[in-house]
């Protein structure tokens, strides 16, 4: 499968994007608060994958190759779109809440979650990224130094930055939301 | 706080933060569809800008020689064209369309009848194009003395250019290609000799001088026998 997909249900690129495409969004959204540059650079980096598949050498290194793919795609937009929260943007986090919770509970959840991405925010570029590939997308460190085209030992020095931080940042936090 | 228990908070937080994405999967396959149209659309329009910028150069170079060496180096015949193409694109030729050859072949007489006038040598033409390829522009340019004209033909995914240019017996210039990305040949145009330029990609250059002083050439998204076939069909 070289330039033309085939999108049937069982095929690996509706099975990728099933699979990956949310989880794209959300690493674009995570860096750029932007919904729909977000969409567009998933979509884009969709189009580029199915393109360049043949120079994918590693089969398990799918996810962090399509990962790459994407950051070479939003660069110039994720570094020019980085800025703090804006308010209205806040709606778009609860949507994923529990619906069991009560209004308080919810309340309470979607402050925490906007207080640990203004934390995240604050970070680095680098440190952000690391951060959402670890916390969110659940990486292993050699596969988010694959994406990011690093070592893993300065994905390791990253982390360990990013993580400090976020802890000064956020351990009373998370006190009180862990107790 | 223990590291475990700090990074299940940052994990469970953004978790709890992420988009939910809406978009039927069907939807978002045809928007990924487009884009790789659009993609394509966009590489193909710089692939052709490419060609245009390489056979412009082409012909700079031959205009320039003939400045910078002005006693005859090589004899008219024997001239030996520098050529540094290093052009690294990769262009799929797709020619399974069918052209109405009559109706081409009346669009170019069309166009060349239309600048004939004021072009001071015989507009050479082309009897054989590759399948799929229709004419888009016959256009003359003229730069010091010499000049020029350019047929450009193109098909769904390729371009071919065809140049004359007038030169004098003082023309001359010479000829380096890089050989991890090209292959050259001798080729017999009719009673002239050719350089036959094969890239790596599938497109190919093909070089002679006619005994009337005219420099001609083929290039682009062609094969080396296609490129000969189309040399030895002029008239």
């Amino acid at each position: 499968m070289a330039n033309k997909p085939e999108f049937g249900d069982d095929s690996l690129w509706h099975l990728a994007i099933q699979n990956y495409y949310p989880r794209i969004v959300n690493y674009v959204f995570f860096l750029t608060e932007d919904r729909y540059l977000a969409e567009d650079i998933a979509q884009e980096t969709f189009a580029k994958g199915i393109a360049k598949f043949h120079q994918l050498k590693d089969p398990d290194k799918f996810f962090p190759w399509l990962l790459s793919i994407a950051i070479n795609t939003g660069r110039t937009q994720i570094e020019r779109n980085k800025r703090s929260i804006p308010a209205s943007d806040t709606e778009l986090y609860i949507s994923k809440l529990p619906v069991d919770e009560s209004p308080a509970e919810l309340f309470e959840r979607q402050e925490t979650a906007t207080l640990v991405l203004k934390a995240i925010r604050e970070l680095s570029h680098q440190e952000q990224q690391v951060t959402i590939m670890r916390y969110y997308l659940d990486m292993k460190e050699k596969d988010i130094a694959f994406a990011l085209g690093v070592t893993t030992g300065t994905v390791k020095k990253q982390l360990f930055r990013a993580r400090s931080k976020l802890y000064n940042d956020l351990h009373q936090l998370s006190e009180s939301v862990g107790d | 706080m223990h590291d475990d228990k700090f990074d299940s908070f940052l994990s469970n937080s953004l978790k709890a933060s992420e988009l939910e994405v809406k978009t039927p999967i069907n939807e978002l396959e045809q928007m990924i569809i487009e884009k790789i149209t659009v993609n394509k659309q966009k590489k193909k329009q710089k692939q052709r800008r490419m060609i245009q910028i390489a056979a412009a150069v082409i012909l700079l170079i031959g205009i320039a020689g003939a400045a910078f060496f002005p006693e005859p180096v090589y004899a008219l015949k024997k001239q030996f064209f520098q050529t540094i193409l290093n052009i690294g694109k990769s262009i799929n030729i797709s020619l399974n369309s069918d052209a109405d050859q009559l109706q081409l072949h009346n669009k170019i007489a069309g166009e060349v009848a239309a600048i004939q006038e004021d072009t001071p040598f015989k507009i050479l033409v082309p009897q054989y194009i590759p399948p799929g390829f229709n004419l888009e522009s016959v256009k003359q340019s003229a730069t010091d003395e010499k000049a020029s004209i350019v047929m450009s033909f193109t098909a769904p995914n390729a371009n071919i250019l065809f140049t004359q240019t007038s030169i004098t017996d003082k023309f001359s210039s010479s000829v380096n290609v890089d050989a991890q990305q090209a292959k050259t040949k001798k080729v017999q145009i009719d009673k002239y000799e050719g350089n036959l330029i094969t890239f790596e990609d599938g497109s190919a250059n093909l070089l002679w001088i006619t005994d009337d002083h005219l420099m001609c050439q083929i290039f682009g998204d062609i094969s080396s026998d296609q490129a000969t076939e189309m040399a030895n069909s002029i008239k």
